[in-house]
């Protein structure tokens, strides 16, 4: 039961990250559901469900951007067993803990997408690239904190 | 510490290399699961139009009365462009000049637009089984969009002018004076490689050059908002407002022919 309302969640914020949240968008940067999603799903569920849980995440974001390969269909995966692991040493049962994991990982994961990206040819300015890299992290655990209460409820 | 334990070893090598096919794989299956996200992408673009009325109800209530003014000035306008056009019709019979061909365009609604922060693209809700094809040029009424960059049965994704992966040659409508429009992921886009001596101006309209042959010559793209040196103090650069509001586009056309 657990595993469907997370599934039928997964499905909504999607659907509601590539149109309703384009209004909610500060500076053209609107917040990374997908990666929230990621960081909960790690902490919430146990291993082999939640790394399912990740490829997921990662498949639908790659299908709904345009790259010419999965980059986080094989990213979050990564992030999920990290986060596991790190779970083990830390607790991330206090909300501004847990936040500013998530703040390191979106920080991470953003240089990481970003150096494939530009591997691949377009060349995205320093200033963009500073303004999309804050605001995005910043954003994102503001709306985490705001969400993971509830997501721990789940638990 | 984090200990690897040998008997992991085939078991992760398999993982990995699965997850590996499956990376490579999603640029051929993102049109099928595009078409199985259609409709719940409508609804929801629905519900986002919805919500949008009510956030920005004070916003367009003011924007309501002054258009309607507008609307009122711009009418009578009309009327004198309907004697000068019917004019112009005659003198150009009179001229034997040949009328400019117009494009052969199909309209697509917006479903969707990019979850990502680093790309900016759309989902429109027509594909190939309405002629449409990788590559061609996207417009709204008021100037270019971009171009489609993929193409499912019932889908298609538009690459924007503001993605970074986009460069539109492009002119300085007053001047001639040729640049590169690209995307710079926000609201405004950059033209590169002014001549230093260009005599660009604020409110200067920029429209394709055609010279690539991709974009058709003459869309309008935006206008200046600024202008400025490069680092390197050998060319100019000019910030354009884009003539079409990227953020909200509901409706493009898709130029067939």
């Amino acid at each position: 039961m657990k595993k469907i309302k997370f599934l039928l969640i997964i499905l909504v914020s999607v659907l509601l990250q590539v149109t309703v949240l384009n209004i909610f968008s500060i500076f053209g940067v609107k917040p990374d559901i997908f990666i929230i999603l990621c960081f909960i799903c790690s902490v919430i569920f146990k291993q082999k469900t939640a790394l399912g849980f990740s490829i997921l995440i990662g498949f639908l974001k790659d299908t709904l951007t345009v790259s010419s390969f999965g980059i986080h269909t094989f990213l979050f995966p990564i992030i999920c067993l990290s986060l596991r692991h790190i779970k083990k040493n830390v607790s991330l049962d206090n909300d501004f803990i847990a936040g500013f994991f998530l703040l390191i990982y979106i920080l991470v994961c953003d240089v990481l997408v970003n150096f494939i990206i530009q591997s691949y040819g377009p060349h995205i300015s320093i200033p963009v690239f500073f303004r999309v890299f804050l605001l995005e992290a910043i954003y994102s655990t503001v709306i985490f904190l705001s969400l993971y209460k509830h997501f721990k409820i789940i638990r | 510490m984090f200990k690897f334990n040998k008997k992991f070893i085939i078991p992760f090598t398999i993982s990995f290399f699965l997850l590996f096919v499956l990376s490579f794989s999603i640029p051929r299956t993102r049109p099928f699961v595009l078409e199985i996200l259609k409709s719940p992408l409508i609804i929801f673009n629905f519900l986002k139009r919805e919500i949008t009325a009510l956030v920005f109800f004070h916003q367009n209530y003011y924007e309501n009365e002054k258009l309607s003014k507008q609307s009122d000035v711009l009418k009578s306008k009309l009327n004198e462009l309907v004697e000068f056009k019917s004019e112009n019709e005659r003198l150009n019979k009179l001229l034997s000049l040949k009328q400019n061909s117009l494009y052969k365009v199909t309209a697509a609604r917006v479903i969707g637009r990019d979850p990502s922060n680093w790309a900016s693209t759309v989902i429109i809700d027509k594909g190939s089984n309405s002629g449409f094809k990788k590559g061609m040029v996207v417009i709204h009424y008021y100037g270019l969009v971009g171009r489609v960059s993929e193409v499912g049965i019932t889908t298609s994704k538009i690459m924007l002018v503001n993605d970074s992966n986009m460069g539109v040659s492009s002119i300085v409508q007053k001047n001639r004076q040729e640049g590169l429009v690209c995307g710079s992921l926000g609201g405004s886009l950059i033209m590169k490689y002014l001549p230093k001596e260009s005599d660009i101006a604020v409110s200067d309209v920029v429209i394709t050059s055609g010279i690539t042959g991709i974009f058709p010559k003459g869309l309008v793209i935006g206008t200046v908002n600024s202008v400025g040196y490069e680092f390197s103090g050998l060319s100019k650069y000019a910030v354009i407002k884009p003539a079409v509001d990227l953020n909200a586009l509901e409706e493009v056309l898709v130029i067939n022919q």
